[in-house]
């Protein structure tokens, strides 16, 4: 099912945006970079502007359509928004806040869970000026949820809150999101942010649509290439967590059949096994080898075939199916050295230390 | 203390301007909302002379607020005329001949406050309401009047204490009743114009001092509660 269509045009000086696009994924992440019109799309969306021409469809319900002079305003859309830096209401407690958008009487339960998911109930009764700004980032999530909506857009929701927080805030929106089956459009100019949601993503460039898709197909779009290789491609991987080794500083991970090692980090992390747990890997820090190698300090050796050589200037990029996806990047002489190709079996290595754990602990602010 | 015995008069000039500045800030202050409002958020044709007119008493001479309000609603006047003949209602010279006059030169203080304290309430965070599910009209009850209730409070008081002042309009439209216009200042100009009348002037000149002092004070101490508030 079509969970939004859009078909808009807006022109405002020095500025326009055309967007034609469906939407069809549970989490879709929309980026690209500082002025590509973003946030613009999603206040089109929500109604708090209004397109020169087009069509919205969320959930298949019309919201705008020029041609049949359809603009329903933005309280009846139904469309969770949270804004950039939250906007709570600085006159109401935390609390207020979040009934605030409540629709008939306050269902306890559902309260109860989302603040609990939220990690927000020990915060109701404070002020908006004595919670910090990850817990107002959680209450303004928290506010948008509980008024029911079809669908919730996040407009850089991360991007007041340091590295840890956002990935904190990340990891409680996944289960959120499936707990309450609600569609989440989430805006970001940081890919590893988004990756880490979701690898479905709306690349928006110059007011206009790069490409829709999963992120290992986008990246062999040259559009959305071209966007995406500017803030730095990144793999992330969810790895389930099997054993904690402190004495050799390993963690035990797992995907599927394949066993991967990473370092124990100094802060807690991983409290109990069988935990999911997100990594990034930069493409730069696989190394590919025809053999599997003895003796060498490299702890992991994964096989698989190359799927997909993606040429970008003096650099390839080789997308590498182990069961999971991961892109490796090497020179265009490796790759000549080596004879890659699609279809190659290959093993992808990579240093425990390479894997960068995404979250780390339990974060209390 | 004997210096402080005030008569019945004087007790009626008191009494009297205390109830024109309650009424004339109760029929202002919705009136005012609603103008400060449209001022500060709306964009409509012929708003420049909205604002102008609205804002016109204040660079006026009261006398001449007074005047005007005389030849428009004086009972020769096409106002006044139509309501004596229609209705055999007398505004000039009467109690509400000073609510009217009252009205008319504290109004504009009390809009410019609430315009300005509307324009600094976060337009965004009216817009969170309504993707809340919010109407319009609980954007306005729910956001931005509590936000704007410092600078609606301080209009407010802003207008009590101009009505308290009012002089020049109030003597020209509504005259110098004894009991029924005769509103402190005029009472203390009425007290200088009658040989021995220093001591009662200078009681009720004291009074005054001490109420516009009390005005404001009080209205410092709803800000600085209000600003704690948030």
């Amino acid at each position: 099912m079509s969970i939004l269509s859009v078909d808009i045009i807006l022109k405002k000086s020095g500025f326009s945006l055309d967007i034609t696009c469906d939407i069809e994924n549970q989490i879709t992440g929309i980026f690209g970079p500082s002025g590509a019109g973003k946030t613009t799309f999603l206040r089109l969306i929500n109604g708090l502007e209004v397109p020169d021409y087009g069509r919205i469809s969320i959930q298949n319900r019309k919201v705008f359509d020029t041609e049949k002079k359809i603009n329903i305003s933005p309280e009846k859309r139904n469309i969770g928004y949270v804004f950039q830096d939250g906007k709570l209401f600085p006159h109401m407690n935390v609390a207020q806040n979040l009934r605030y958008g409540v629709k008939g009487t306050l269902r306890k339960q559902e309260f109860d869970e989302i603040i609990d998911l939220l990690q927000i109930s020990e915060h109701l009764d404070k002020k908006i000026s004595q919670i910090s700004g990850g817990q107002a980032q959680r209450v303004a999530i928290g506010r948008a949820l509980l008024a029911s909506p079809d669908i919730l857009m996040l407009d850089e929701p991360f991007s007041s809150l340091d590295k840890n927080l956002r990935h904190h805030v990340i990891s409680l929106l996944k289960p959120l999101v499936k707990k309450f089956n609600i569609p989440l459009l989430v805006v970001s100019h940081d890919l590893s942010d988004l990756l880490m949601l979701s690898d479905r993503l709306l690349i928006i460039k110059d007011g206009k649509c790069a490409g829709v898709g999963s992120y290992l197909d986008l990246i062999s779009l040259g559009e959305a290439f071209a966007a995406m290789n500017r803030s730095g491609l990144i793999n992330t991987v969810e790895l389930r967590l099997d054993r904690l080794d402190p004495e050799k500083g390993l963690m035990l991970l797992s995907k599927g059949e394949q066993r991967i090692f990473a370092e124990t980090p100094t802060a807690k992390m991983g409290n109990h096994n069988n935990e999911m747990l997100n990594f990034f890997l930069r493409p730069k820090d696989i190394t590919l080898a025809l053999h599997k190698i003895k003796d060498i300090s490299i702890q992991n050796q994964i096989e698989g075939v190359i799927q997909k050589i993606i040429i970008s200037e003096n650099k390839i990029l080789c997308v590498i199916d182990h069961g999971f996806k991961l892109i490796a990047e090497v020179t265009l002489a490796t790759q000549q050295n080596m004879n890659l190709r699609e279809g190659t079996r290959i093993w992808s290595l990579f240093k425990a230390a390479a894997l960068k754990p995404a979250h780390t602990g339990n974060i209390n602010s | 203390m004997e210096a402080f015995n005030f008569t019945y008069e004087e007790f009626q000039a008191i009494a009297l301007s205390l109830k024109v500045a309650a009424i004339c800030s109760l029929i202002s202050l919705p009136i005012a909302i609603g103008v400060g409002w449209l001022l500060a958020r709306k964009k409509f044709p012929g708003k420049w002379f909205v604002d102008g007119f609205v804002q016109l008493p204040l660079v006026l001479p009261p006398v001449t607020t007074g005047y005007l309000l005389l030849i428009t609603f004086g009972n020769r006047g096409f106002v006044g005329k139509f309501l004596s003949d229609h209705f055999q209602i007398q505004i000039s010279f009467t109690f509400w001949a000073a609510i009217l006059a009252s009205t008319v030169v504290s109004f504009p203080l009390v809009v410019r406050a609430i315009k300005v304290a509307v324009e600094m309430v976060d337009r965004e965070l009216e817009l969170a309401a309504r993707t809340l599910g919010a109407g319009p009209w609980k954007v306005f009850f729910t956001i931005t009047i509590p936000l704007a209730m410092p600078g609606i409070l301080s209009g407010l008081i802003l207008c009590f204490a101009r009505c308290l002042g009012e002089f020049g309009a109030t003597i020209t439209f509504a005259g110098n009743i004894v009991g029924q216009t005769q509103t402190l200042p005029l009472a203390i100009y009425a007290a200088m114009e009658v040989p021995g009348g220093e001591m009662i002037a200078f009681r009720l000149a004291a009074f005054s001092v001490a109420l516009s002092f009390m005005a404001m004070v009080g209205s410092e101490f709803i800000n600085r509660k209000l600003i704690m508030k948030t």
